[in-house]
């Protein structure tokens, strides 16, 4: 398939899910008393959700194509759980001092959390990088500061259950959904995440130099240091910035890329867009069918991809060994 | 002797606590392959990775008269190409890209960097696999493709690690037929060999490692006789026993 095709094909699935999103939901947008609330609320969760969808997705690309893995998401670096630990001590500030300043919304400190969460876990990291870490050694780092930074995040969530309220908005969070995301929480990481995708696109040449191997792209010219540094940096920001709006949504990063490559091919700078748009439409289909299962009111987001994502990933896994099986 | 594309003086290599390569000085000419033998662990592919650049050394590397610590990134691929004796890349890139790497890092128009890949391409004769993917080629065809990668960035000094190592009779004699051709050409062929018949019969001058050092260097079939094997590998070699191959036509 061409790529203008497969753009103009994934820019159809986004207008579809949004237009699906925007008509979910328990009240109904004939009632026109309700009609401009629940678009402004729709809008900017379904925004909310295309940006976390995209965020992830070109996280995952980048890490992908960095460790030379097709099994590394954006969580592997350790980043999506220090911004989920992020934004949980920001819920639990913000429910301290929320008698003594209106000021301190939850709405305004949980992305700065996120971010200064997922910037910390990002400080540990490139200190092992200056240290000269190799892949492998990076690929630890990750799993310890995730292992690290969810042993203390549920540590925080259960000292919250004293709380009612406060100890089931930690769990929603650390679940992952959008239903909290504003128009505030949209704007605040939309240049984030504009920047972080174009990063990552411009360092798609090196990238693909990388799949080959760090010695053999330095022997033709790659700056490899400088292309781990940067790349972990912006897949640092990226992931900040999805688990701002859209708290901690699993397999999302590691599904989209896999999905992708049969059809766009290996080449970063053409992955980096395809999955910007196939993250966010899937991210907007899932958060509207959390929204649309009877029985309940609203099923986490990161529930949702858990279960759609899981069998499609195994799928994909199967699919990808008949093929090599094959020839 | 034609001019040196590198010149090495008192070259050592040290990697963690241990010293790989000692007191390594030796010239490759334009215009020839030199093998580089030994026994295992004698330290060639560190000697080549040393050449390339890609590990730090103590003394001196000259690459066509220049100080290899010296050069900038974009300097060294315009001198040197390197091909490891395997390569990593599994991914489904359309061969063209692969070879469209070398330019990675070498800033000229578009026109010259189409030209050098094409031209790599039809010399490695690889041109009719440009729109297959990487991974469904074989053995062969993949070591064609990695050659024509390193001919694009337009070096002429191709350091190749075992080039042939894990390829059947008629695609190895294939590939030594085109290094000839390259040589002939004027490229400067540093080639590690595990294989010395293959050594003895395609490459103008060796030199021979053992333990990190430097025993013996010179033309090939001086390098490769009684004493100096004797003395690196242990054997004795037995000149009556010949099996030779050649490609028909």
């Amino acid at each position: 398939m061409s790529a203008t095709r497969l753009h103009v094909a994934l820019v159809l699935a986004v207008v579809v899910a949004g237009a699906l999103a925007l008509f979910t939901g328990t009240a109904s947008l004939g009632d026109e008393s309700l009609r401009a609330t629940l678009l402004q609320l729709r809008g900017a969760r379904l925004l909310a959700a295309f940006l976390a969808g995209a965020a992830l997705s070109v996280g995952g690309v980048a890490v992908q194509g960095l460790f030379r893995n097709p099994l590394a998401s954006p969580s592997i670096l350790g980043t999506t759980a220090g911004a989920n630990l992020g934004g949980q001590i920001a819920l639990l500030t913000a429910s301290a001092f929320s008698g003594a300043t209106a000021a301190l919304t939850i709405e305004m400190v949980l992305p700065i959390g996120s971010l200064l969460g997922a910037l910390v876990a990002l400080g540990i990291l490139v200190m092992f990088l200056r240290a000269g870490a190799d892949l492998l050694t990076l690929l630890l780092t990750g799993f310890i500061l995730s292992s690290l930074f969810l042993s203390i995040g549920s540590f925080l969530t259960s000292m919250a259950q004293d709380s009612w309220e406060l100890g089931r908005t930690m769990v929603a969070w650390s679940l992952g959904s959008v239903s909290g995301a504003g128009v505030r929480h949209v704007l605040f990481a939309l240049p984030l995440i504009i920047a972080g995708t174009v990063a990552i696109w411009g360092w798609g040449h090196a990238l693909d130099v990388m799949l080959s191997g760090e010695e053999e792209a330095a022997s033709l010219g790659v700056d490899v240091k400088a292309t781990r540094r940067w790349v972990v940096v912006w897949v640092a920001v990226l992931t900040g910035a999805a688990v701002s709006v859209g708290g901690g949504v699993a397999f999302v990063g590691l599904i989209v890329p896999h999905a992708l490559r049969p059809i766009v091919g290996a080449e970063h700078r053409r992955l980096v867009p395809s999955a910007a748009l196939l993250g966010g439409a899937f991210l907007i289909a899932c958060d509207a069918l959390g929204r649309a299962m009877p029985g309940r009111s609203e099923i986490p987001l990161g529930i949702v991809t858990g279960l759609i994502g899981a069998p499609l990933f195994l799928w994909l896994l199967l699919r990808m060994q008949r093929e090599a099986y094959d020839g | 002797m034609g001019e040196s594309a590198v010149r090495t003086e008192h070259v050592q290599v040290t990697l963690g606590a241990r010293q790989v390569l000692r007191d390594i000085s030796f010239q490759a000419q334009y215009g020839m392959i030199t093998a580089v033998l030994g026994p295992n662990g004698a330290g060639k592919t560190t000697l080549l990775k040393a050449v390339a650049g890609l590990l730090p050394h103590a003394g001196r590397i000259e690459v066509a008269s220049r100080d290899l610590r010296k050069l900038h990134r974009s300097d060294r691929v315009r001198l040197i190409a390197y091909v490891p004796q395997v390569s990593l890349l599994a991914s489904p890139f359309r061969v063209e890209h692969v070879v469209q790497q070398a330019r990675y890092s070498l800033h000229t128009d578009r026109h010259t960097h189409h030209a050098a890949v094409e031209h790599a391409m039809e010399v490695v004769d690889i041109a009719h696999l440009r729109k297959r993917s990487f991974t469904q080629l074989s053995g062969g065809e993949r070591r064609r493709v990695l050659l024509a990668r390193a001919l694009a960035t337009e070096a002429r000094l191709i350091l190749l690690d075992e080039p042939t190592a894990s390829l059947d009779i008629r695609h190895a004699l294939s590939f030594y037929e085109l290094l000839r051709e390259l040589a002939a050409n004027g490229y400067c062929i540093v080639a590690v060999l595990h294989r010395l018949d293959d050594a003895a019969r395609f490459t103008d001058r060796a030199i021979l490692l053992k333990d990190g050092r430097l025993t013996h260097q010179g033309v090939t079939a001086d390098v490769i006789s009684a004493e100096p094997i004797r003395d690196v590998y242990g054997v004795e070699m037995d000149e009556e026993t010949v099996l030779s191959f050649r490609l028909p036509g």
